[in-house]
């Protein structure tokens, strides 16, 4: 654990140093000292402004989250165990997973109105995809020795999804989920540009519109600091839940 | 001694394809008594494992007819166990819970069955691998947690297949003799598939031999007694001999 955090502080004093000699360098507005922006982050923390636009942006990545896990798990599960399921739902899910869903942004945004909604939808819908067919594959691939000592022991549907089905997806899910959370906050970051006045993503573009480069920055840092802590807390549960892997 | 399983013309097979489909087993016929040591033995893809399937109940057979304890077999039973070379000990499970999971599928109280896992270990000298994962087991504790596992239900017959060929030569003898504890203290019966003639020469008393399509060439009756001097006697030696003669023919 130590040594994660010593590698952790470590790259980030590399990024912030690479960061300072660029500004230092380029000497251009557009690229404010470490020193200004987090002078800038500090004020805006303090006032408040920061804080609200930060705690905004989380609540609707975690919503998202929670919408696109909630659903796509259970259907991935049973698609990758009912073979007439997933015969039926895969030839559409290629068909949608490949279209990049922010285009939708619009149409989402006259159905569901400019609060949070459309936002947590659209995070929702992209992170969907990927977690089912991973959840789907995962299940798919469980090997029918596992399947047949569950059988033979007795076991219902419910023990079968809680003592195999589940643990042994479980490393996979977590994996798609850690790839999709950089495309989740780029999507979070889309839609707060777009018909919105609030959170992280407004609150860049706004300081990118007022020429307030440090306050564009700082934005950025609070993004970054959001994803890096849900990276935590993605390590952290694989940690916990898939502990026997290390052996 | 009355019937444990009674085969009667019994037919499994396998879809190769939509169109082809292969026979691992062909008509057939064979009876296991309550309590007996029965050995399986022939060349790979001889239909052995399929006969353990069926006997297990995870395979339904095309056609014929299964009988155990003189009624029709009708799907897995929880007498019934089968025991394979791949442990299917749950990685992400510590060693007792997969030993007692058995139990608890049967909504037994988790205390309890930790207790009664407990115990088992004990039996099987694998007590000191409480707490640890099965992938930091060797494999012959790991052989011994399944075979823990196994026997927590108290099954009436344990079917066998190849269960100790990953081990190394002492581990394989120390599992070996440990089967012969179990069925001498519980009377059980079991059905063994294995590749090594020396296995089935000590564990079984009845030795079948079978050949392509599941057919039986010959079943031999196997009059040694196992004791712990047994693998070095003449008597065993004479009988490994005559049994991989009734191998080569079998395979000629």
């Amino acid at each position: 654990m130590k040594r994660i955090i010593f590698n952790a502080c470590l790259a980030t004093a590399l990024l912030l140093l690479l960061w300072q000699v660029s500004s230092i360098c380029l000497n251009k507005a557009f690229l404010p000292s470490v020193g200004q922006t987090f002078e800038v982050m500090v004020s805006e923390w303090q006032k408040g402004s920061l804080l609200n636009q930060t705690i905004i942006s989380t609540k609707r990545i975690l919503s998202g989250l929670f919408l696109a896990i909630v659903l796509s798990i259970p259907l991935g599960l049973a698609m990758g165990r009912i073979k007439i399921l997933d015969e039926i739902i895969s030839p559409l899910i290629y068909l949608l997973y490949p279209l990049p869903k922010v285009v939708f942004l619009p149409i989402i945004v006259v159905i569901m109105g400019l609060g949070d909604a459309p936002k947590i939808f659209l995070i929702a819908l992209v992170v969907f995809f990927q977690i089912l067919v991973s959840s789907r594959d995962a299940a798919k691939n469980i090997p029918g020795e596992y399947l047949e000592n569950m059988r033979s022991m007795h076991a219902n549907l419910g023990q079968r999804l809680r003592h195999l089905i589940l643990p042994y997806c479980l490393s996979d899910i977590l994996t798609a989920l850690r790839i999709t959370l950089g495309t989740s906050i780029a999507i979070l970051f889309f839609a707060e540009t777009f018909a919105s006045v609030d959170g992280l993503g407004y609150f860049i573009l706004n300081g990118m519109e007022s020429r307030n480069y440090p306050k564009m920055y700082a934005g950025i840092c609070a993004m970054a600091i959001l994803g890096l802590m849900l990276y935590a807390v993605i390590d952290a549960a694989e940690r916990f839940f898939c502990r026997w892997k290390k052996y | 001694m009355s019937n444990c399983f009674v085969l009667e013309d019994v037919r499994v097979e396998y879809e190769l394809d939509k169109k082809n489909t292969f026979a691992a087993i062909e008509k057939l016929n064979l009876t296991i008594a309550k309590g007996e040591r029965v050995a399986l033995i022939g060349a790979s893809g001889c239909g052995k494992s399929s006969l353990l399937k069926i006997l297990s109940g995870l395979k339904a057979p095309q056609s014929g007819k299964i009988y155990y304890n003189d009624e029709p077999l009708k799907g897995v039973q929880k007498s019934i166990v089968l025991m394979r070379q791949n442990t299917c000990l749950l990685p992400w499970k510590k060693v007792e819970k997969n030993i007692a999971l058995p139990l608890i599928l049967q909504k037994c109280p988790k205390k309890e069955a930790l207790a009664e896992a407990k115990a088992m270990m004990e039996k099987m000298n694998i007590a000191k691998e409480w707490g640890k994962y099965p992938l930091q087991l060797s494999g012959g504790q790991q052989q011994r947690a399944a075979l823990a596992r196994a026997l927590l239900v108290e099954p009436q017959v344990l079917l066998l297949d190849e269960p100790f060929s990953a081990l190394d030569a002492f581990n394989r003898e120390a599992m070996q003799d440990l089967l012969c504890d179990v069925w001498q203290k519980r009377a059980l019966t079991y059905v063994l598939v294995t590749h090594s003639i020396e296995e089935a020469v000590y564990l079984g008393e009845k030795i079948i031999v079978m050949t392509n399509g599941g057919k039986i060439y010959q079943t031999v009756k196997n009059e040694l007694n196992f004791n712990e001097n047994c693998r070095t006697g003449d008597e065993f030696y004479a009988a490994c001999r005559r049994l991989r003669k009734t191998l080569e023919e079998a395979q000629a």
